[in-house]
């Protein structure tokens, strides 16, 4: 029958016997067990359960995991290698959540979900293509850049998104490729600036611009000239990193 | 002694080749050219004609060709985007692929249509607004799936289709007129059948042949003629009434089921239900009415049909999941078995 044995769980295998071993009779005081009473099922390998998450706490500032302080829980091999070995982080054993109490108190910046990290991670260096008509009359309003971010794959409300303090008007064909930037807030605590570019787009193929291949990589400057300095802090997207790459090895 | 085996060895071969034995040693070796099996020369004859009567078609010639590619497998919707084990979404800003898709009301799944064909964005007039729906064709044996079908559905508010149906009544006299001017491209009664007989009306011109009951006996005459497109009580193209007819045939919708390939357990179609144009409240109507025809031919067994339902506009690529089953009417299984209830005692 399936037993278990008590303390180390290091390489166990449970198992149980395939064929039953028959009952004593009357004044039997033992019996020898038949071959088929050896051939057993396997009914679970210790070693291929799923280990748990280790528990640590950052000794330093690490991108897209937490700050100095943080009690982050990672995955076995990911903590040895990249977190212990280095001396990024220690175990979060009681008497180290003493020693490094005085930093885990004062640091309370928590995110506000746990998907928070990686969205913020997408929003920053996104740039949103914000699609509008080359014939009709418009002017940029926040329900404009909802469908734009839904056809991304990004579900945004209109409350989380404030837009720029100046309005945008078209259809202006100077204003192609033009960037601004907005902002968006996740659970009304994080903040980001995602930077933006105006296309003009139509249905009617005699009215479209003419084709650009991989119009979506050219910036054509900033939209407003006191922008500037904040689009030029703003990461770009990777494929623009890529890009300027390219070009230096052609030269 | 090695050498004399040698020589010996290469003349019993020169003898061999040259067919000579007969001549210099026919005492020394033994060698008979008899005929060979009746049967096996016979094989040998079949074989060779059926090489030569095979010749390839157009269709095998592609087969061959795509033998040596590798041909992709196409899996159904329900297999490649499976939502139900990813967590749903809590906070108001979130990235879609980590989570479970948003399941819409009917009215807003329509709304968001309307915001994306907006003048100020789009700018596309009247696209069709579409069902794409999932189903399990799962059958009664394991082994029998449902086939693919086709079905002409009613709706109760019109719009325009898109699709041009020529369609040929034939009816008692007194109808001809009516029907013509409600749509049908030629009506008419017992001269049609002779006009048909004779070839001065080819078949080749009409894509749907009605007719009235009473007419009967005389459709029968030309029914080698007409083929496939002979008037029967199951497609809705024979019945009393020609002018219901004449409406369900012009203004209904197409819906063909199709199946995977490699799939057959796995079915999909696209039906329209209106424009984009039209009031919502028209559109849901038409949708409920739509689902109640497709679930008549439900198989007979449990589980569920209809496995998903998205709402599309076809020029864009948003799609919008809703909640089927509020428009799917509970169906009684029928149980002959009823347990037997315990009565009080008295």
């Amino acid at each position: 029958m399936a037993a278990q044995i008590q303390g180390s769980q290091h390489s166990q295998r449970i198992l149980k016997r395939k064929y039953p071993v028959r009952l004593f009779k009357k004044d039997d005081t033992h019996f020898e067990l038949r071959r088929k009473n050896f051939y057993y099922d396997l009914i679970e390998d210790t070693d291929l359960r799923k280990k748990p998450n280790i528990d640590l706490i950052l000794t330093k500032d690490i991108e897209s995991y937490g700050k100095k302080g943080d009690k982050i829980s990672l995955k076995r091999l990911k903590a040895y290698n990249d977190f212990l070995l280095p001396g990024l982080a220690v175990y979060a054993t009681p008497e180290n959540i003493q020693k490094y109490m005085s930093i885990v108190i004062s640091t309370e910046h928590q995110h506000s979900s746990k998907y928070a990290i990686e969205l913020l991670k997408v929003l920053e260096k996104c740039c949103l293509i914000v699609n509008m008509n080359i014939d009709n009359h418009w002017k940029l309003e926040k329900w404009h850049i909802k469908v734009n971010f839904r056809t991304c794959g990004i579900y945004v409300t209109e409350k989380s998104i404030t837009m720029p303090k100046k309005d945008i008007i078209g259809p202006n064909l100077q204003n192609e490729g033009k960037e601004f930037y907005i902002k968006v807030t996740i659970n009304e605590t994080e903040e980001v600036k995602v930077r933006c570019r105006l296309h003009h787009v139509t249905t009617v193929p005699e009215h479209q611009l003419p084709e650009i291949s991989e119009f979506w990589k050219i910036s054509n400057g900033a939209l407003f000239p006191e922008d500037e300095k904040v689009l030029n802090a703003l990461p770009r997207p990777k494929w623009e990193d890529y890009n300027i790459e390219k070009q230096m090895y052609n030269c | 002694m090695a050498s004399a085996t040698r020589i010996i060895h290469n003349s019993i071969n020169f003898i061999h080749r040259y067919n000579l034995s007969t001549c210099i040693l026919s005492g020394l070796s033994q060698v008979r050219h008899y005929a060979a099996r009746k049967s096996t020369r016979e094989k040998a004859r079949k074989k060779k004609s059926l090489t030569i009567m095979k010749k390839l078609t157009l269709a095998d010639k592609i087969q061959k060709s795509k033998k040596n590619k590798v041909v992709q497998v196409i899996k159904p919707d329900a297999l490649r985007y499976f939502d139900e084990s990813k967590p749903a979404p809590t906070d108001d800003v979130y990235l879609g692929r980590i989570f479970k898709w948003n399941i819409y009301p009917f009215s807003e799944a329509i709304l968001n249509h309307r915001e994306f064909f907006h003048p100020t964005m789009y700018d596309y007039k009247d696209p069709y607004v579409q069902l794409l729906i999932e189903f399990n064709m799962k059958g009664v044996k394991k082994t029998k799936p449902v086939e693919p079908f086709k079905k002409l559905l009613n709706i109760k508010h019109k719009f325009d289709h898109g699709e041009e149906r020529r369609i040929l009544a034939i009816c008692p006299p007194e109808e001809e007129a009516a029907l013509e001017a409600a749509g049908a491209l030629h009506a008419g009664g017992t001269n049609i059948v002779k006009d048909i007989m004779s070839g001065s009306i080819s078949l080749d011109n009409f894509d749907i042949v009605i007719a009235n009951v009473k007419l009967m006996p005389e459709i029968l005459t030309i029914r080698g003629l007409l083929k496939k497109k002979i008037p029967t009580l199951k497609a809705e193209t024979l019945g009393g009434n020609t002018l219901k007819l004449l409406n369900h045939q012009l203004n209904s919708v197409t819906c063909s089921v199709k199946t995977y390939k490699d799939f057959p357990e796995y079915g999909y179609s696209t039906v329209s239900i209106g424009t984009l144009d039209m009031d919502i409240n028209h559109l849901e109507e038409n949708m409920k009415i739509i689902i109640d025809n497709l679930m008549l031919s439900k198989p007979k067994r449990s589980g569920s049909f209809i496995t998903r339902i998205r709402v599309i506009c076809p020029p864009s690529n948003e799609k919008f999941k809703i909640n089927h089953n509020l428009y799917i009417k509970e169906e009684k299984i029928n149980t002959e078995i009823e347990d037997e209830v315990a009565l009080p005692l008295e």
